[in-house]
């Protein structure tokens, strides 16, 4: 599969502070790909060096199978983006306003049309924009990122301000984008619930650097479920499982988290701490989601496990815990 | 190019932009009007209409087409600035530099236009005294066409110095403390031998009339001013980063 987007130890510093540091990223045709990170991770800066807003210190940037240098604009044809907040001219109309990109890019005049259908602001095309709710214009901002069915669409934080229904119709889109328009959607955001239920592809940018990055379906499959067992004789439990050979961590006095590599192992569990005769006030079975490898990754004590290695990138501070118990 | 400078037209629909380019002139023939009816007439009785419309003129040059000019390059800036338009501009096809050419000639464009309102409005206001019994020895001896493009020459380096200013700083006090400061100065440096040096006094060297070598100096000045401020604007915006 071809890569839309190829970078290669792309370093950022602002003065003293280095915002990016050695990032590489394989981004492939075709895929809704998650960039994740906290507030303040470099995700805008990665895209700002992307769109050549910003001059990088080192490493490079391929586009389109292309390197790019600073200063070239011309491959912005291709390419549709929504920066941080949506940067609108609110005296003037949606139609007026993406008559700017529709010019800018040579497009016919349905393109203005199409791209207010795909989001459904058609109503609203001969409205000052002034008078819209967040939401509103963050699908006009949206519109015109659509402009022009670009080939590579890259999105910070598309979902802000929308409702439920708004947030699930764009989800609906974007995951329909590749295949609809065989666009690749680059999709920056840290709402880690959007990411799962839309993203095909994942990285996960901390302090400047990418801790992981994979398909979803391999991150996912890759973490293990665990079992969170509650009993006022915590310690009792993790020493009588251990001796059962099963992975697992004492996270409090009356908490202990048992690593579930089978189904099965839940009621065998179950079962041995009954004949043994051990208090369980509660069991909680709970599957791996996008949110613990994310706060795993990112978080001072990582404990993700089964990522292989072609997964893992950078993967600094990775423990892996099915190979042995820790308290 | 057309498009883009169509597209920031546009986007100075429903904006201060177009007022601005009516009411500024307005100003001008305003107090002027004032000084004529204060006056009964007298001065166009002596002197003919050609003085009205050389007052007008004189007092737009020096002082309101400097401040309009600082206006403008703000308001076509400051639209941007506002909204962050420049990163969502500049994540288009397109280059800082072409879309700082499409401004300043669109500012150009509007200088021109606010001229162009300011001839109208003399002329009506000729009329409409005329109409009322004030009586002017001339009708017209001033050639409108020649002045007009003096002005047009000579501003263009307050222009560009503005329009490099008001695109740089976010905060539109910056251009319009210029402005209001520059053309503050304009009478006292264009009356001193060094009024070379400051690229204010070239509109009152080419819009007084007075001195034809002087006029000549301003206009060549003016554009020499104007290519280097491009060249180094190309030169900056092929260097500048988009962090706003």
């Amino acid at each position: 599969m071809d890569k839309v987007i190829e970078v290669n130890q792309l370093t950022k510093r602002f003065g003293e502070k280095t915002v990016l540091q050695n990032v590489s990223l394989e981004v492939p045709q075709g895929a809704v790909f998650g960039f994740l990170g906290n507030n303040g991770a470099g995700k805008s800066t990665f895209i700002r060096l992307i769109l050549n807003l910003l001059r990088a210190d080192y490493g490079q940037i391929h586009l389109f199978g292309k390197e790019i240098a600073f200063g070239e604009f011309s491959y912005r044809k291709n390419l549709g983006c929504l920066v941080e907040s949506p940067s609108l001219y609110l005296h003037l109309t949606p139609t007026e306003y993406l008559t700017i990109s529709q010019k800018i890019k040579g497009l016919s005049k349905t393109a203005i049309e199409r791209s207010l259908h795909l989001v459904g602001m058609q109503k609203f095309a001969k409205q000052k924009m002034r008078e819209f709710s967040l939401g509103m214009k963050q699908r006009i901002a949206l519109a015109n990122a659509l402009m022009g069915e670009p080939k590579l669409l890259i999105l910070d934080e598309p979902t802000n301000g929308l409702d439920p229904r708004g947030i699930q119709e764009i989800r609906e889109l974007l995951k329909d984008l590749p295949n609809r328009l065989q666009t690749t959607v680059f999709l920056s955001s840290h709402l880690l619930d959007e990411i799962e239920k839309t993203a095909t592809h994942i990285a996960i940018l901390d302090e400047g650097t990418i801790k992981a990055q994979s398909t979803l379906s391999r991150l996912l499959h890759g973490q293990k479920a665990f079992l969170e067992i509650d009993s006022s004789e915590a310690v009792q439990v993790f020493k009588m499982l251990s001796k059962n050979n099963f992975s697992l961590e004492l996270k409090s006095s009356s908490r202990v988290k048992v690593v579930i590599e089978d189904e099965l192992d839940c009621p065998r569990i179950h079962r041995l701490i009954f004949e043994a005769n051990l208090p369980l006030f509660q069991s909680n079975f709970i599957r791996p989601t996008l949110e613990n490898i994310f706060l795993d990754t990112t978080g001072d004590e990582s404990t993700i496990s089964g990522i292989s290695d072609l997964d893992r990138f950078n993967l600094t501070s990775l423990v892996v815990t099915d190979s042995h118990a820790s308290v | 190019m057309f498009n883009l400078i169509y597209l920031e037209l546009l986007k100075t629909k429903r904006s201060l932009a177009f007022l601005m380019m009516l009411l500024s002139p307005a100003a001008v023939v305003l107090v002027n009007s004032l000084l004529l009816i204060n006056n009964e007439g007298a001065m166009v009785a002596e002197r003919g209409w050609s003085i009205f419309w050389l007052s007008n003129y004189s007092m737009w040059g020096y002082f309101t087409l400097p401040l309009y000019i600082a206006l403008i390059t703000a308001l076509l800036n400051g639209i941007e600035h506002k909204v962050g338009g420049w990163r969502s501009m500049l994540s288009m096809p397109l280059s800082q530099w072409q879309l700082f050419i499409a401004k300043f000639i669109l500012a150009w464009l509007y200088v021109l236009g606010a001229n162009l309102v300011l001839f109208l409005q003399v002329s009506l206001v000729i009329g409409l005294f005329t109409l009322v019994g004030y009586q002017g020895i001339d009708w017209w001896s001033l050639d409108i066409s020649v002045n007009l493009a003096y002005t047009l020459g000579a501003c263009m380096a307050i222009l560009i110095i503005q329009h490099m200013v008001s695109w740089h700083w976010e905060n539109i006090v910056a251009p319009l403390t210029l402005g209001v400061i520059a053309t503050m100065s304009i009478v006292q440096v264009g009356s001193s031998k060094y009024w070379k040096y400051d690229p204010w006094t070239y509109l009152l060297m080419a819009t007084n009339g007075a001195n034809s070598e002087n006029r000549l100096w301003a206009i060549g000045l003016a554009v020499g001013c104007t290519l280097i401020c491009l060249v180094i604007s190309k030169f900056w915006l092929g260097r500048r980063e988009i962090t706003c």
